[in-house]
């Protein structure tokens, strides 16, 4: 079921503008799930959002490490009170158990720390936690993306 | 030098006995034993993988025992060992720990010194196991250095700088997804399952490779980095505009060449023109990509072409994988040049990267 505000970003300055946004709204303990199909952007989301926290590490697919956790900037940091921003990826993972086993566990819901994890509809309990937040990414017809926000991001 | 192996770092159990000597390869025993429910599902239970680790080293070290000292008796096995070798990392955090709690113990109650090794060094000393080219030539391998090795697997793309063993200085990375997961995930788009690298590279053999113009990323950039998601999108788009032939073999066909030239493209010409500009004696291939023989033959006609007194050097295609004899390869340079690691302090380092 979709739900939340639709927001069209026609191109990867869009997407940055987005996740700027996004890093604006945020309080710490948040668990952003990102929901799409192969390619559709959900890790280019979060290389933008992790510039937009001050990382200056690389942020790469998650897909084989699974899980990879980054220090934000110290000016976003003193802002917010947000130190950690951990990205995961449930492609490969069964389970919503194999989200603890690589140490979602350790994150989840921490206020000092943020939590992305891309392709969340596979760890779908996941989705029933406090703090929980939904992005959707779909396909536009002209190379843009659909994207569907839960309240509380935008 | 014997040196025992041992290798869990994803969901591959293996456990190795190399023995070198005189510079060459004079005895390996290898036994590795994939875990089925994750060729199944093609995914990852990590709490299953490291369960599944604790109930098949123990049994591989036993077999591994038989056949290098005739029988199941791990203090004969302990004394047809010089070297205790494991890799601590990078990987599954819960899958490594099994794997050096097995080497930490066994060091221990063996006497014998621990090397923890890096899962990518081992993939890099693949290329002096017997069928490699260095092999025979353990000790006399300095001709080949500096070398740039192309390290490509489901999880890693980079370039690295090797000065010699233990030396390496990271060049470019993929800023995004790796070969083998631009390999996977295409695949996984075609239909052809996941991971599905494997069985793209075999339909694109009946394929024609220029069938399809798919965009080389960054291939033109003068950095040493990759980026393979543009790809994805690019192959995602075209399937979805062509979806109506999505069931013709031969426009499959030519689909995977197309998507595999683009691959390759991008790898060898980042490779060649990096190999050029750093002054290197030798391209060396590793990981899991490594066994591609679209790659294997498009680097050295590359070279041949374009620096033929750069030489290619390839892992042998059954050692490309996750295995166990690398990790001892590496641990035999590393017991000749630095002291043993305390098996009371080694630990795992699940995003353990050399070269930074
Ligand atoms: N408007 C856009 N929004 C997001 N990505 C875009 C957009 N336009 C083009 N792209 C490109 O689409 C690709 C998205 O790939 P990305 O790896 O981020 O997808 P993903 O959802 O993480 O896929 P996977 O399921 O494999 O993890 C990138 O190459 C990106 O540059
Ligand atoms: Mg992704």
């Amino acid at each position: 079921m979709e739900r939340g505000k639709t927001v069209r970003i026609a191109d990867l300055d869009g997407l940055g503008s987005f996740a700027a946004e996004v890093s604006c709204r945020l309080r710490g303990g948040e668990t952003i799930g990102l929901v799409g199909d192969l390619g559709a952007g959900k890790t280019a989301f979060v290389q933008m959002l992790a510039r937009a926290m001050g990382i200056t590490e690389a942020v790469r697919s998650p897909t084989f490490t699974l899980m990879q956790c980054y220090g934000v900037g110290e000016e976003y940091s003193r802002r917010t009170g947000i130190g950690e921003l951990c990205h995961i990826d449930a492609y490969r993972l069964e389970t919503a158990d194999g989200l603890y086993a690589i140490g979602f566990g350790d994150y989840a819901g921490r206020k000092d720390a943020v939590t992305v994890i891309e392709w969340a509809d596979r760890v779908e309990p996941v989705s029933r936690l406090g703090g929980y937040r939904r992005i959707g990414f779909g396909f536009g017809q002209d190379g843009s993306r659909i994207l569907t926000v839960d309240p509380g991001l935008l | 030098m014997r040196i025992l192996g041992i290798e869990t770092s994803c969901d591959e159990s293996a456990v190795a006995l190399l023995e070198v000597r005189d510079g060459r390869t004079v005895g390996l025993e290898h036994l590795v034993a994939t875990q089925a429910i994750h060729a199944r599902y093609g995914g990852v239970v990590p709490e299953v993988a490291a369960r599944e680790h604790s109930v098949t080293v123990p049994l591989l070290l036993e077999s591994l025992a038989e056949r290098a000292v005739g029988r199941p008796d791990g203090r004969a096995l302990g004394q047809a060992v010089d070297v205790v070798a494991v890799a601590s990392g990078p990987g599954l955090v819960t899958s490594l720990k099994i794997g050096l709690d097995h080497g930490r113990v066994l060091a221990a109650a063996w006497d014998r010194p621990l090397f923890a090794v890096n899962h990518i060094e081992g993939h890099i000393h693949s290329n002096w196991l017997p069928g490699a080219e260095m092999d025979g030539a353990w000790d006399a391998d300095g001709d080949i250095f500096p070398a740039l090795v192309l390290v490509v697997s489901g999880g890693h793309t980079e370039m690295l700088l090797m000065a010699g063993h233990g030396q390496y200085r990271l060049l470019g990375a993929t800023r995004d997804d790796a070969a083998g997961e631009a390999f996977d995930k295409t695949a996984k788009m075609m239909g052809l399952g996941y991971p599905g690298g494997p069985a793209l590279a075999r339909l694109a053999e009946v394929g024609n490779p220029k069938a399809f113009d798919f965009p080389r990323p960054l291939l033109a950039d003068p950095s040493r980095d990759f980026s393979f998601s543009g790809l994805k999108t690019a192959v995602r788009y075209f399937l979805r505009d062509n979806a109506s032939r999505s069931g013709e073999r031969v426009f499959l066909a030519d689909v995977a060449a197309s998507v595999q030239a683009a691959i390759v493209d991008v790898l060898v010409g980042k490779a060649v023109r990096a190999a050029v500009e750093s002054g290197v004696r030798s391209v060396m291939l590793a990981g899991g990509v490594a066994a591609n023989a679209e790659l294997r033959q498009r680097l050295r006609e590359r070279l041949g072409k374009e620096a033929p007194g750069i030489r290619t050097i390839e892992p042998p295609v059954g050692y490309c994988t996750d295995n166990a004899a690398m990790v001892a390869a590496a641990a035999y340079f590393q017991a000749k040049s630095r002291p043993a690691d305390d098996w009371r302090m080694v630990q795992a380092d699940p995003h353990w990267e050399i070269g930074r």
